[in-house]
């Protein structure tokens, strides 16, 4: 066999294998599409029905932003004490769900059951922790905060572990040789490494808090979201729409403050890259 | 190159901004003090317990004497944002926590922190309190009840695991569609593409606003707008996550195409090829592993999102949780939540996995 029929034979068997996958993809698309009756075309024979609701981007009743602005701030702050009280345990989390701290056959216990509580925590939705913590403390912010303090620790453990574990070894062993203790070498050689990308990823769960912060009053988790829920369901756009425009204002500024600061932290405020046009 | 012509105007506007962040600091402080104030002592201008109330002179005082401040702290060169805002290069003389840079960090966080606790109402207490409240709901979600797995509840006219057939779908749907229309979007909003000309700025900004706004409000809200829009049902959550993605991967994907290299834009560009071809020949193939990770992010959002949609009628197994929920049925709550997890789980791991082969 010559290399080039080699190359034909390869290049036929990529060429059935791609139409496989995307033959797969397709079908599974046109199944769901029957399946939850996804229908493009209601959109516009259905547009009647949210006439309403344009018609009060129009004439937005002014008359709560007072009171919208004041749970703006209260749903600020909920993020923040989320994030805040999340930070110290995700720390200390963080270095027990890292393989490479954790060598002896003990640890590695430790380790797996950080890691799994961690992913179990964190696959279940803050809204579903904030029905939980409804039932617990009643309604209002506290539940709220809890809610999303409980999804931050698991959330930021697994980000900050992972980060632990991709550390660079060098520093490691050489602080280990000279016979320094576990906590030694944690201080030396993996806080050092690890300082900026936490800062990073506290921001970014930051971002992600005040997104969640808005919509966790649905349930009853207090904040913005619980007044605009409430207004949604009486029918009354004007003060909704008001209320999702502070919405948009807050997380579109937290958005851009924590994103340039992030930006900040992991250049280490040096010069961005050229920037250049087409 | 020509130097630009220093005029005053872009001066002053180089300080306004440091200054406004200097303002806005001291008004901060000023509204944690009030409240601070009104949370402790009852005086005869608070009408509710810890809400900021002031006489109708306090406001005018205040907003008087933080723009004060805010010009003083310059003056004396204490100032936040000139530190924050311009690049001045200073060698550090003293460690960072006791300069006024640092100083103030603290006391802002402090502050907030105080504030926060008080104005979340965070009650250790209540929790302990309220804790034998809560046994059933443990017993409940430890003692999942599967009967409704896959065996119809009629109540619900579906099953557990079909109804997370629709979940899975509702994602895959969103994802596919908005990953499609994301595409193009993501070039109209990425200023090296569309910073050419006056006309294609325009357009930048445009893209730009529209998918900034859309992404700022979370599914579940545009999940009400397509219940009332279309009805109730898995079809508008699958809408609601569509244009929350499109508008989210959107903005991901401008900003990848904003980092792309030059050099095989430059290379394109010298064989004499158009607008066009530079964009399909240059960019397009640098982009396309990001964007695929994108997805597969995406999608893993995605589905945890759908899980919890069906609260404001957007279908799903979050249906089911939702009505056993109302139902105080935590056994069978217990069933969907751990359907939920483990769902999740696996494609949060296959997710990762394939987006570590990709990038």
């Amino acid at each position: 066999m010559t290399d080039e029929d080699k190359i034909k034979e390869r290049s036929s068997w990529y060429f059935w294998r791609n139409l496989t996958i995307v033959a797969f993809f397709l079908g599974l698309f046109v199944v769901a599409l029957f399946r939850l009756n996804f229908d493009p075309r209601l959109l516009v024979t259905n547009f009647r029905s949210t006439l309403k609701l344009w018609g009060a981007f129009a004439s937005p009743d002014w008359s709560v932003l007072g009171e919208g602005a004041q749970l703006l701030v209260k749903t600020l702050y909920m993020a923040f004490m989320a994030t805040a009280l999340a930070l110290p345990f995700a720390i200390v989390l963080s270095f027990l769900g890292a393989k490479n701290l954790m060598n002896s056959p003990v640890a590695q216990v430790i380790y797996t059951f950080v890691r799994g509580f961690a992913s179990v925590i964190r696959s279940i939705q803050p809204i579903i922790w904030a029905i939980i913590f409804i039932v617990w403390v009643r309604t209002g912010p506290f539940p709220g905060v809890l809610a999303l303090w409980v999804h931050s620790v698991a959330d930021m453990t697994k980000l900050f572990s992972e980060r632990v574990e991709s550390i660079d070894p060098g520093p490691l062993e050489a602080i280990e040789a000279t016979g320094a203790g576990k906590l030694l070498v944690l201080v030396y050689a993996v806080i050092p490494q690890i300082i900026n990308p936490y800062l990073s990823f506290t921001l970014y769960r930051l971002d992600i808090n005040v997104r969640m912060a808005t919509i966790i009053g649905i349930v009853g988790g207090g904040g913005i979201g619980m007044r605009l829920y409430s207004y949604i369901n009486k029918w009354n756009f004007p003060k909704a729409v008001v209320m999702t425009m502070l919405i948009v204002i807050m997380v579109w500024g937290i958005d851009y403050l924590s994103s340039r600061l992030r930006e900040r932290i992991e250049t280490g405020g040096g010069e961005r890259s050229e920037k250049f046009t087409i | 190159m020509k130097k630009p012509k220093k005029s005053t105007f872009p001066d002053l506007l180089g300080r306004a901004k440091p200054f406004l962040l200097d303002w806005l600091i001291w008004s901060y402080f000023a509204y944690t003090t009030i409240f601070l104030l009104n949370s402790y002592w009852y005086t005869q201008y608070v009408d509710w317990y810890g809400t900021l109330t002031l006489p109708p002179w306090g406001w005018i005082l205040t907003v008087l004497g933080t723009f004060s401040c805010a010009l003083a702290s310059e003056y004396f060169g204490l100032s936040i944002g000139l530190k924050a805002l311009t690049d001045q290069e200073t060698p550090p003389t003293k460690p960072w926590l006791i300069t006024n840079w640092g100083l103030t960090s603290i006391f802002l966080v402090v502050f907030t922190f105080w504030v926060g606790w008080l104005t979340t109402d965070i009650n250790l207490g209540i929790i302990i309190r309220r804790a034998p409240k809560t046994i059933g709901l443990w017993h409940g979600l430890s003692h999942p009840n599967f009967a409704h797995l896959i065996e119809i509840d009629p109540e619900m006219e579906g099953s557990i695991l079909g109804s997370l057939v629709n979940t899975l779908f509702m994602a895959y749907l969103a994802t596919l569609i908005g990953g499609v229309l994301a595409a193009p979007l993501g070039f109209l909003g990425a200023r090296n593409i569309m910073g050419g000309s006056w006309f294609r700025r325009v357009f930048f900004y445009l893209t730009r606003a529209f998918f900034n706004v859309v992404r700022s409000v979370e599914s579940l809200i545009w999940a009400i707008v397509f219940a009332i829009w279309i009805g109730f049902g898995p079809a508008a959550g699958a809408f609601a996550l569509l244009i929350h993605s499109m508008a989210a991967l959107a903005k991901l994907f401008s900003e990848q195409v904003e980092a792309i290299d030059k050099g095989p834009i430059e290379a394109v560009q010298s064989t004499g090829a158009s607008f066009w071809q530079t964009i399909r020949y240059g960019a397009v193939p640098q982009v396309i592993p990001q964007y695929m990770a994108f997805l597969l992010y995406r999608l893993d959002i995605n589905v945890r999102m759908a899980t919890v949609i069906a609260l404001v009628g957007g279908g799903g197994i979050g249906r089911f949780f939702f009505y056993y929920k109302d139902q105080l049925d935590w056994e069978q709550v217990g069933a969907v939540t751990i359907v939920i997890a483990i769902v999740v789980w696996i494609l949060d791991y296959i997710s990762g996995k394939a987006r570590e082969k990709i990038v």
